[in-house]
């Protein structure tokens, strides 16, 4: 061995000896594409030798070479360029495309990578640049209006919030519909929990993915792409490729971002009327210490202070009718400026590099991000390494390690006497709840939300948290530690056939903390919640592929494979009682402990399998086929088949056009199933619980120092079968003029039967629910993808990247027995599957009406409820479309994206409180009308209504209140609005430091670039930003109650090569 | 020839962790943190089925009736809209679903079924008592509902609902299959009785319940108030046999209407109709509070006076007083002399909640002749707190107290604007058993606030 190496050296230095008598020089430049964007990974070869190289990350290359040597430099979907080495040791080349050619490679089912014109499927994707710049924490939220076919709602504005992506609508009522996520071959878990109607809004765990660490993103939409992948990906794959070492010297990439958030819209507040309500007929002041939360009190310019400065509640005084005071008038007070300006700051360093055999990729990265609210805070910190190592010539190993922690403060929303939305809104006008200070100021300042008693400064005396009070007292944290790690293989033993094996580990802990200090409205003497979750995946590969040509016209790609998964989550909780101490949240400082454990698990295996043949390289078959184990299933029929099998043919192969370059059609149709819920086939026995009444906590087990167990409410089912799944889909692809103007359509029809559902079932069977497969949905829709280049020269260029989404998602059919199942909401108003309707359908309250439609109207002219709750609203938008614009102008770029959603039904629940309280605008404008006259018939005659009616008499009290006589809330019908918007979700401005700078400084390359998200919002829609979702990343959607508000935000960003 | 050596290991290594695994799941499926039902005992049972009872007796089902009888009413948000008798399909749902059906009377089902398997026939006497206390709320309050074919899990996903006047039977059996499982020689005796009552004092309180199950039926069975006054000469003595459900202390295991006071502060208050019929009455101060207004406050978290609004108040299973009451109105309907049973009604009720002796007598003393209205009044006021349904129930075969319907209480619910009769069904039975609650409003004539059910006609 000793005897080899010396050899080794020998050789090598004999080599150097000979370069260095051959005169070399050092030959460097940059290789850009005509955009002048550096081109990563081109081929430098010096013609007619081995001797090459390749262009790093950012478009540089060196290399060893003679003068009179060519140069060639290729990259796919580029003309090759050859350049003849000259006396000058700098070379840059622009590189055009190769119309010709045209193609670049996608990366599709199981990272195996094609020429589009061999995919039989839809497959998009979405470049590093396009989620670069998004000014988005959240990878799934950079998605948004990228892709056709791929949905994304965010469920608030809040720092960290989880956001809601769904890949050709809804399949399954009660599984996760999100895609799946995979990084460099293994799937990663991007699963939420904590997020219901109240509480704080949670992350979903694709936060913890470094975009910066991006090299690519390929999203599969159809049920034929994701065969290969099996059950977890029957709602698509998000493919997301991360930035690799390359050969080369050492290349340092710094990036510095610096992003402000506003709140970008609010509902509209009245500031007209003051706390109270009819006393004895007539509006009259109730303060604070009345408990008092109506705002139907006398008019504010009716009112004036009496100059007490004791009067904790207000620095002017108590309020006194005109005339009984110090004649200080009373005023109204802006309860909005509480929001305030949040800021993300963000840094990453990266650096790669290596040798011919060893390659390197080491990131770090670190975010900090303050909220539109005081005291939310998100922090992530992550650290990657990626090696890849060739062993031998035919045998490589690679490995990556990404660590990340990410976690922060989050503050308390939705229906929660704590929310700060619900305690900000409802806020009387005649009530400032900073007392004088807004934003973090009053945060800061005790005695804004605290009488010198202890007890809370609020409205209406503690019954809801002023918003002060609750950034500051209900502290809720989380804190995220997550490894993800690989290691694979690929050994290629054959030219025809490689062998690639891979083992992935993906594990966190989630340490949550949530306290309710004493005094806070949801729990007066204290509380303290701890949830501790650990989660842990392992995925294992190993996968045979093969790749022969079968004759000179015929080719053929096979895989052949096994994929195993393994998960187990587990939940530990405890909540403390009853506080002592206040501000200490700590169990040991609470009266009662309830601790409480879940641990779920569940193990995949599965056989793969897929062959696809070119002929001609115009028609391309394939046929893939996958036979999973599950252990959710019984015992005795836990496998089942998934298969899929399509056809492209590249037509513009048999005519020469002289404006069509490329036309192609597709077709796929494929078979996937999935498995149960775990543990749904046994009954078991929980620690019981004594509930029954939605308006106070449970009295949960072990009490009175005694164990107590009761049956569960749902009932096991031996006999589930496995979940169908069916999808056809076509599509059609067109290039002409050089592919100036692309156009990709892709029409699908997607159905999913014996759904695996927890149906409910009558409560008189002692059960409420069962685990059954029933039901049938359905999912049809349009895709389009367009992309326009209308100018195209040297200095010059524009580019028009639009894509379109319409679909429709039914409900086909439901069990017997099973009317509907909700998916989340409130008993009111909720988002449902009901046969016949769109998934997700808003199902609440609604108004009687006769067979005509119309509603009909009680003699005391009121409209009459329904005695029946029905479907009041449609979720599901008629269309989407992004239209993305970059004009790009020597060093500078300009790059526009606009989001218009046409359709889709949101329930703004939150409008309905705010008319029931009297803080909404509407009640200023409408309350003293006294001559409405409600359009419909009247119940008992059949007429139409003519009966007048004043819409708030304060002679009737309360109950005649139009706003009140329906109940808290109203009638949900009346919140039902259309959300559809026209949005400008980014725009940015990069200016790219020019040659001239950078070649004089230790700098390869540089850019600038101002960003912008939601720059402006046109909607109809008169709460917050329709874009949200009270219960985040579940399936129910289209529910809007006191969410934390959207935001827009303005950033900076600064990326330096080295 | 090293690398080469190294790639073998390596591939080695990974070729046996994928082999390792095989698809053989045996207990993946089977959830480690939760028993399955044949580890689980009577005793750990039976504390489920009594603390979801009594919560049922006095949550959300009790603010129902609390509020319709004007012991309480609405100060915001859904109480409010209770009070103007605004309470539908949705707001039935929880209590029927997770407290009654899928709850206590599941939890009751269970014990009596298990009790049969390993011979406990004591425990499933007390299981008996149980599910009739519940059967009772549920049918007080919806006529028609399912028992017959009720908790048999999916070998019957659709129980009809059950005649009403056959379920007033059922109760009566109910108990008298509870008195003589009580009765026989059990050497394990009653599992997991949190209240400790004795073989005989859970006898007696059967007999108390029977005697009120009679007296339900005044208006629909000629000698319910024989029957009642039978039964009740065979039921509690005194205030000292009354058995009852102490909560705890504590957020966690504390009375419902305690955990309303502090979980919903403010959003419901004592009655006017109650707060003035209750003036210089000596329960006052246990009762209510004024608030900075002028209103009463049934909760406030500082003030230990307020008997029934303690984290750790009582809920009789069926108060001595109640009985006595029972007793008064079958004395005056049969034509005895109920003015001793009443008083003694009062005296209990008065001493349980710690009157002095000469307040009591003052206010004994003050009371004149005594007729259905001083009894049902005077039941009225002592019940205020423990038994709200009760309350309820009196006054639909009664119409005493003679409240006044709230003014705005005509809506699509409640389309005559009376004081309801009745709840609708929740819509989990409109949704899930479709057939059967059709059904069931069919045989009724209707199920909206202003139907009759059977037992309570309005005439």
């Amino acid at each position: 061995m000793k005897a080899k190496f010396s050899s080794i050296l020998t050789l090598l230095l004999a080599f150097v000896v000979q370069i260095t008598l051959a005169q070399e020089q050092t030959i460097s430049g940059t290789v850009t594409d005509e955009d002048g964007l550096p081109l990563p990974g081109v081929n430098v070869l010096i013609k007619g030798t081995s001797t090459g190289t390749q262009t790093d990350f950012d478009g540089n290359y060196s290399i060893e070479a003679e003068m009179g040597d060519i140069l060639s430099f290729s990259f796919v979907g580029l003309e090759t360029t050859e350049v003849t080495v000259g006396s000058s040791n700098r070379i840059d080349v622009t590189m055009a495309a190769d119309a010709a050619q045209l193609e670049e490679v996608v990366v599709t089912a199981l990272g195996v990578t094609a020429t589009p014109r061999s995919v039989t499927y839809a497959v998009e994707g979405v470049t590093a640049e396009e989620i670069e710049n998004t000014g988005e924490t959240n990878l799934v939220n950079s998605l948004s209006s990228k892709a056709a076919g791929v949905n994304v709602v965010s469920s608030s504005g809040s720092v960290g919030a989880s956001s809601n992506i769904r890949i050709r609508g809804n399949t399954s009522i009660n599984r996760s519909n999100s895609p799946l996520f995979i990084v460099d071959g293994v799937p990663i878990d991007n699963s939420s929990s904590g997020n219901g109607v109240g509480s704080v809004d949670q992350s979903n765990r694709a936060i913890d993915i470094n975009q910066n660490d991006i090299a690519s993103i390929d999203i599969l939409k159809g049920t034929a792409a994701q065969t290969l992948y099996g059950l977890r990906a029957a709602n698509g794959v998000v493919i997301i490729t991360t930035k690799k070492g390359q050969t080369g010297a050492p290349t340092v990439s710094v990036s510095s971002t610096l992003q402000f958030s506003e709140v970008n819209q609010l509902p509209d507040l009245q500031s007209e009327y003051a706390q109270g309500r009819p006393v004895g007929g007539v509006p009259t002041y109730r303060g604070p210490e009345t408990f008092e939360g109506f705002s139907w009190g006398p008019r504010i310019d009716a009112l004036e202070y009496d100059g007490d400065t004791s009067y904790p509640y207000n620095r002017f005084g108590r309020l006194v009718p005109e005339g009984q005071g110090d004649g200080t008038p009373a005023r109204a007070f802006d309860q909005k400026d509480f929001f305030v300006t949040g800021v993300l700051n963000e840094q990453n360093v990266s650096v790669r590099g290596g040798s011919e055999k060893v390659k390197y990729y080491i990131s770090g990265g670190k975010l900090n991000q303050t909220g539109v609210a005081p005291t939310e805070e998100f922090n992530r910190r992550s650290f990657r390494a990626d090696v890849t190592a060739s062993l031998r010539e035919d045998f490589e190993v690679s490995a990556s390690g990404n660590y990340v922690t990410s976690g922060g403060r989050r503050v308390q929303r939705g229906s929660n006497v704590s929310g700060i939305m619900l305690g900000l809104l409802r806020t009387t006008p005649t009530f400032d709840n900073g007392n004088g200070l807004s934003g973090r100021d009053a945060a800061d300042e005790p005695s804004t939300y605290q009488l010198p008693d202890g007890r809370q400064r609020s409205y209406r005396a503690g019954v809801y948290d002023n918003p002060y009070w609750t950034v500051a007292k209900n502290p809720s944290t989380d804190d995220v530690k997550r490894f993800i790690g690989r290691l694979s293989f690929e050994y290629k033993p054959f030219d025809w056939g490689t062998l690639k094996g891979s083992y992935g580990y993906d594990q966190y802990s989630d340490v949550r903390k949530q306290g309710i200090d004493i005094n806070s409205a949801s729990n007066p003497q204290g509380q303290v919640f701890d949830l501790s979750i650990f989660n842990e995946d392992i995925n294992t590969q190993l996968l045979m592929l093969f790749d022969k040509n079968i004759s000179d016209n015929i080719t053929f790609n096979g895989i052949v494979g096994y994929d195993g998964f393994r998960t187990e989550t587990l939940f530990r909780d405890v909540l403390g009682l009853g506080m002592t101490i206040p501000g200490f949240y700590n169990l040991s400082n609470t009266a009662t402990q309830n601790p409480s454990e879940s641990l779920s698990r569940r193990h995949l295996d599965a056989f793969l399998s897929e062959a696809k043949f070119g002929i001609n390289e115009t028609l391309f078959l394939n046929a893939a086929f996958r036979n999973d184990w599950s252990s959710t299933l019984p015992e005795n029929d836990n496998n089942f088949q998934s298969y899929s099998f399509g056809a492209s043919f590249v037509f513009s192969e048999l005519f020469d056009s002289s404006f069509m370059d490329y036309g192609k059609l597709r077709g796929s149709y494929g078979k996937t199933g999935n498995d149960a819920p775990i543990y749904s086939t046994l009954t078991y026995y929980n620690a019981a619980t004594s509930g029954g009444d939605g308006f106070i906590d449970s009295n949960q087990f072990p009490i009175f120092s005694t164990v107590a167990f009761e049956r569960s409410a749902q009932q096991g089912n031996p006999g589930i079968r496995p979940e169908v799944t069916r999808e056809f889909e076509v599509g059609a692809e067109f290039r002409f003029w050089n592919s100036r103007l692309k156009l990709d359509v892709t029409y699908y029809d997607k159905e999913t039967e014996d759904q695996i559902i927890a149906v409910d079932q009558p409560a008189v069977t002692g059960f409420t629910s069962r685990v059954v497969n029933a039901g049938v949905i359905s999912n049809k829709g349009w895709e389009a993808l367009l992309g326009i280049k209308p100018i195209d020269t040297p200095g010059f260029s524009w580019d028009i990247d639009a894509n379109f989404s319409a679909y429709d998602n039914v409900v086909e059919e439901l069990a017997e027995n099973v009317e509907s199942i909700t998916l989340a909401g409130f008993t009111s108003t909720s988002s449902r599957v009901l046969p016949g309707e769109s998934y997700g359908a808003i199902f609440g309250s609604r108004y009687a009406r006769n067979e005509n439609g119309d509603v009909l109207i009680g003699d005391n002219g009121f409209p009459l409820v329904d005695p029946q709750d029905g479907v009041i609203g449609d979720p599901i938008p008629d269309f989407t479309v992004g239209v993305r614009n970059t004009f790009s102008f020597g060093n500078f770029s300009v790059s526009a994206l606009i989001d218009v959603r046409e359709g889709g039904d949101v329930w703004c629940g939150t409008c309905g409180i705010l008319d029931y309280f009297g803080t909404s605008q509407t009640t200023a404008e409408q309350r003293e009308i006294t001559d409405f006259v409600f359009d419909g018939v009247n119940a008992n005659t059949g007429q139409p209504n003519t009966q007048q009616v004043a819409l708030a008499d304060p002679a009737g009290g309360l109950g005649a209140n139009r706003w009140i006589r329906y109940g808290f809330g109203g009638v949900s019908e009346d919140y039902i609005y259309d959300s559809s918007w026209f949005r400008l979700r980014e725009a940015s401005l990069t200016y790219r430091l020019p040659s001239s700078i950078t070649e004089n400084s230790f700098l390869s390359s540089g850019s600038f670039t101002a960003s912008a998200r939601n720059l402006f919002l046109v909607t109809d829609y008169p709460g917050i930003d329709p874009e949200t979702n009270l219960t985040g990343s579940s399936n129910g959607i289209g529910l809007d109650y006191f969410n934390q508000p959207n935001t827009k935000s303005y950033a900076l960003t600064v990326k330096l090569n080295f | 020839m090293k690398l080469y050596k190294i790639t073998t290991v390596f591939f080695t290594v990974l070729f046996s962790l994928t082999l390792l695994v095989s698809c053989d799941y045996e207990d993946v499926n089977q959830d480690p943190t939760r028993p399955g039902g044949e580890s689980v005992p009577l005793v750990a049972i039976v504390p489920a089925m009594q603390t979801q009872t009594h919560r049922n007796i006095g949550a959300v089902l009790g603010r129902y009736g609390g509020i319709i009888m004007q012991q309480w009413q609405g100060f915001d948000a859904q109480q409010l809209q209770y009070t103007s008798y605004v309470i539908g399909e949705n707001d039935t749902n929880n209590p029927w679903d997770f407290g009654l059906y899928t709850g206590s009377m599941r939890d009751a089902a269970d014990i009596i079924d298990r009790a049969t398997q390993t011979d406990a026939p004591n425990t499933r006497g007390l299981a008996k008592i149980y599910m009739a206390i519940n059967l009772g709320i549920a049918t007080n309050i919806w006529g028609d509902v399912p028992y017959s074919e009720a908790f048999l899990g999916d070998a019957n996903l659709t129980p009809k609902y059950d005649d009403q006047e056959e379920l007033y039977g059922v109760l009566q059996n109910l108990l008298s299959e509870a008195i003589t499982d009580l009765q026989a020689d059990d050497p394990s005796g009653i599992q997991g009785d949190l209240i400790g009552g004795s073989t005989d004092e859970w006898i007696a309180t059967a007999h108390a319940l029977k005697a009120r199950f009679y007296i339900q039926q005044t208006s629909v069975k000629s000698d319910a108030a024989q029957l009642a006054l039978a039964e009740a000469q065979m039921a509690l003595d005194s205030n000292g046999d009354q058995l009852d459900f102490i909560w705890e202390n504590s957020q966690n295991g504390g009375h419902p209407l305690a955990l309303f006071g502090f979980q919903r502060p403010n959003t419901m208050i004592i009655g006017e109709y109650f707060a003035d019929l209750m003036m210089g009455d000596p329960r006052m101060d246990l009762y209510m509070v004024p608030d900075d207004g002028n209103n009463f406050l049934y909760f406030r978290s500082s003030n230990p006076n307020l008997f029934w609004a303690q984290l750790n108040s009582p809920s009789p299973v069926i108060s001595y007083s109640e009985l006595k009451f029972i007793e008064a109105e079958a004395l005056e309907r049969t034509g005895g002399d109920a003015s001793e049973a009443l008083f003694e009604a009062i005296r209990a009720n008065m001493q349980y909640l710690g009157i002095s002796t000469g307040n009591i007598n003052a206010y004994i003393d003050a009371i004149g002749d005594v007729d259905i209205e001083t009894i049902i009044v005077e039941k009225y006021k002592a019940m205020y707190g423990q038994a709200p349904i009760q309350v309820w129930n009196d006054y639909r075969r009664t119409g005493f107290p003679d409240i006044t319907p709230n003014p705005n209480g005509e809506n699509g619910l409640n389309p005559s604007g009376i004081v309801p009769r009745r709840l609708l069904y929740p819509i989990s039975e409109r949704q899930a058993n479709p057939d059967a609650y059709q059904a069931a409003i069919d045989a009724q004539g209707g199920h909206l606030l202003d139907d009759d059910i059977w037992v309570f006609p309005s005439n």
